[in-house]
């Protein structure tokens, strides 16, 4: 067999695996499908806000508001081309609230509906706007936005809502960028624990380094920067504590007093302890350039702190569980946004 | 003489050298390509077997998806839930749990380890939504933060299952790989017994002037037809494999990531009306019903199975109206046609003639890969005796002209 025919055969016998080799193979059956996602527009970074010299209060008072330019106007005069005025021809009040703030805002489940001290101060709202009497009709003129804590300053700034009512500290931070009323509830900020815990006070956690909950964007969260030993652990929701708190991923949780009472009810087994470490003044929010709607509604909240109605809320809502108190009073000499 | 012998050349010994080293391949042949069979029919049983689990973890998924849509529709409709509802989730829960343990005991140690720990989350999940029922019934806000931590968990249980079938997915894909590959050992060893014997036959002709070697003709016939029938056979069962895969099997496979996507869709609206009036979260909506839309389109072109996609459209419509009620601040309108109205209405009618659909494609998909390797195990057996005989008519062959040098 000379060379050439022998390089003939070993070509003849590989034939069938070069032909084998060439063999190729793709996916038979292909992979899950992903169908995508709306288009999203990147957010600007958010802006840093820094409260002027000039409106530090150097003795812890409440930010000043605006005061109202008279007695509260009627509905049917009120100033045209005003907020209120554009709030009644649409013919509803937006407005951000909370749903799971027991007592505040929550949603009753068998109801349906979202009750509570912050829901009925908007009613008191809707009722001076709309110039309707009662709660039911009142409270069918609220279009509710409900939005968590870090969503209350934008949602004001975009325009999305023409009010907020959700337990919201007043500071000057928060004036450089949204106008609040005058005070309608004197909370402060405490911790709640288990019964159990050996803690009995913001400073007891500081010392241990202990792991708080706290939500989100709240001035409870600015607060904790004080007590730079505790881990602190933000979520998007005060209910969220409570459920970090009940499965033992956090040791306390810290917010006002009236939010903590609200988390107490929903479980025996936690109490809120130790002292008021902060003054947390509440204010209804709103949107900065509207100046006309924030006198409209401290002179509605003046009315009402005198006429009895802002206790009658209170009492409905908190004398149980947070004892008697007296509305507090309102802070004017604020001049321009 | 003395110089051929030398160079190991004489006639004998060239016919002794030839005969054992054909005879050798022949046995070779059988050996081999009967391996070739069973590897190709091993391999095909391994591919069936991976798409009945992944038609089987899907399965789960779809239940597990739907149990939690029902889970936040009850957290919604709040106070009394709908008893066949709750039902319903229990029931669905149930065999998410059945059906992990079952799956768990037939799929790779990687994928049973990921389907324990789905397990072990099912536990916690079925917890949380206790615990934000229970809050619920009595009032108390904190029952959706309670739901929400486990609608997170469901959608993490549910990334889990899909990692599952995407590594099913693929073995069926290498399972028929190498079930093709196989295909090989047949040709790679009898093609060069057909040349031996060709060779070997045409030099025993031209060197004893005999014109015909029976026993080496009736060998080259025999492997002829041994390649002919088994690649004949063989061939047919990589096809019946490769449609059916890329037929039924897809086709059950879209149907069911249709549902999936559906429902985790249906159960992010009752969220985003939990969440009432910031309908930002929509975005996951509109995700997976993108998702939906295109694995229906594609089960149309697949399957012709195209009425699926109306039944979407109209859902879709209906949670259009559903949105715009809610962002127009008439949050109850939405939560009405959401629960009891158009919406779940369009989304009921959606699910029935998807689980139907789903049914019968998952039915014929298992029919069409369990049957791919039939006829193998015969053709296994017939590939082992025709290189015994091969073989033995090989020795008969050249040893007959061996016999005239004695």
């Amino acid at each position: 067999m000379t060379a050439r025919s022998r390089s003939a055969w070993v070509v003849l016998a590989a034939l069938p695996l070069l032909l084998i080799a060439g063999c190729a193979s793709g996916d038979r059956l292909p992979s899950a499908v992903q169908g995508s996602p709306p288009p999203t527009t990147v957010a600007p970074a958010p802006q840093k806000f820094t409260c002027p010299a000039a409106e530090v209060e150097t003795d812890g008072s409440t930010p000043k508001t605006y005061e109202p330019d008279g007695p509260l106007p009627s509905p049917g005069n009120l100033p045209a081309g005003s907020t209120m005025a554009e709030i009644r021809d649409r013919g509803a009040l937006r407005i951000g609230v909370s749903a799971d703030t027991l007592l505040f805002g929550a949603r009753n489940p068998l109801s349906g509906e979202i009750e509570g001290f912050d829901i009925d101060m908007l009613k008191e709202v809707a009722k001076a706007i709309f110039g309707v009497g009662d709660d039911d009709a009142a409270y069918d003129l609220l279009d509710f936005v409900v939005i968590p804590y870090s969503q209350r300053i934008p949602q004001l700034r975009s325009g999305g809502v023409d009010i907020v009512s959700h337990t919201m500290t007043i500071n000057c931070v928060r004036w450089q960028q949204i106008a609040f009323s005058s005070e309608y509830y004197k909370s402060g900020q405490r911790v709640l624990v288990e019964v159990t815990s050996p803690y009995t006070s913001i400073d007891d956690l500081d010392a241990a380094g202990a792991t708080v909950c706290v939500p989100d964007g709240s001035t409870n969260q600015e607060k904790l920067a004080d007590y730079p030993a505790i881990k602190a652990v933000a979520v998007a929701d005060i209910s969220d504590c409570l459920v970090a708190l009940q499965a033992g991923e956090v040791q306390a949780i810290t917010g006002d007093d009236t939010v903590l009472a609200g988390l107490g009810a929903q479980d025996p087994s936690t109490a809120v302890v130790g002292a008021s470490f902060t003054a947390e003044p509440y204010g209804l929010g709103m949107p900065a350039e509207r100046v006309d709607f924030v006198k409209f509604v401290n002179a509605l909240l003046d009315e009402m702190r005198t006429d009895g109605r802002w206790q009658s809320i209170y009492d409905r809502w908190l004398l149980g569980t947070l004892g008697p108190q007296t509305p507090p009073s309102a802070r004017y000499g604020r001049l321009k946004p | 003489m003395v110089h051929a012998v030398a160079k190991g050349g004489s006639t004998p010994s060239r016919l002794r050298v030839w005969m054992i080293a054909t005879a050798v391949v022949a046995v070779l042949f059988g050996v081999l390509s009967a391996t070739g069979v069973d590897r190709r029919a091993s391999s095909l049983r391994a591919a069936d077997a991976a798409s009945q689990q992944l038609i089987a973890v899907q399965d789960v998924q779809v239940r597990l998806v739907h149990a939690d849509a029902i889970a936040r529709e009850n957290y919604l409709r709040g106070g009394i839930e709908d008893g066949a509802k709750r039902a319903t989730y229990a029931s669905e829960l149930s065999a998410v749990s059945d059906g992990l343990v079952s799956v768990a005991n037939s799929v790779l140690s990687n994928e049973a380890a990921t389907l324990a720990s789905v397990s072990a989350q099912l536990s916690r999940y079925s917890g949380l939504v206790e615990q934000a029922r229970a809050n619920n019934r009595q009032g108390f806000p904190v029952g959706a933060a309670y739901l929400r931590t486990a609608n997170t968990l469901s959608t993490r249980m549910a990334a889990d299952l899909q990692s599952v079938q995407a590594s099913l997915r693929q073995q069926v894909n290498d399972n028929l790989d190498r079930a093709d590959k196989a295909g090989a050992w047949l040709h790679a060893t009898g093609w060069p017994l057909v040349i031996m014997l060709v060779g070997g036959g045409a030099w025993v002709a031209a060197r004893f002037r005999r014109l015909l070697n029976v026993p080496l003709a009736l060998a080259g016939l025999v492997t002829l037809l041994m390649l002919v029938v088994g690649g004949t056979v063989q061939a047919s069962a990589m096809s019946d494999a490769e449609n059916a895969t890329a037929g039924q099997l897809q086709a059950a496979d879209l149907a069911a990531q249709a549902r999936s996507a559906s429902f985790t869709a249906h159960a992010q609206e009752f969220s985003t009306l939990i969440a009432r009036g910031s309908g930002g979260d929509d975005s996951v909506w509109q995700t997976s019903t993108s998702t939906s839309e295109l694995a229906l389109d594609r089960l149309c072109s697949v399957a012709g199975e195209c009425g699926l996609k109306t039944y979407l459209d109209s859902y879709t419509a209906a949670h259009a109206a559903v949105r715009s009620s809610d962002d127009a601040g008439k949050w109850d309108d939405a939560r009405a046609s959401s629960l009891d109205g158009q919406a779940a209405t369009t989304f009921a009618a959606f699910d029935t003639a998807s689980r139907d659909a789903a049914a019968t494609l998952g039915e014929q998909a298992a029919i069409a890969m369990s049957s791919t390797a039939d006829g193998l195990a015969t053709l296994r057996v017939l590939a082992f005796l025709a290189g015994l005989v091969v073989g033995a008519l090989v020795l008969v062959g050249y040893g007959q002209r061996l016999r005239e040098y004695r």
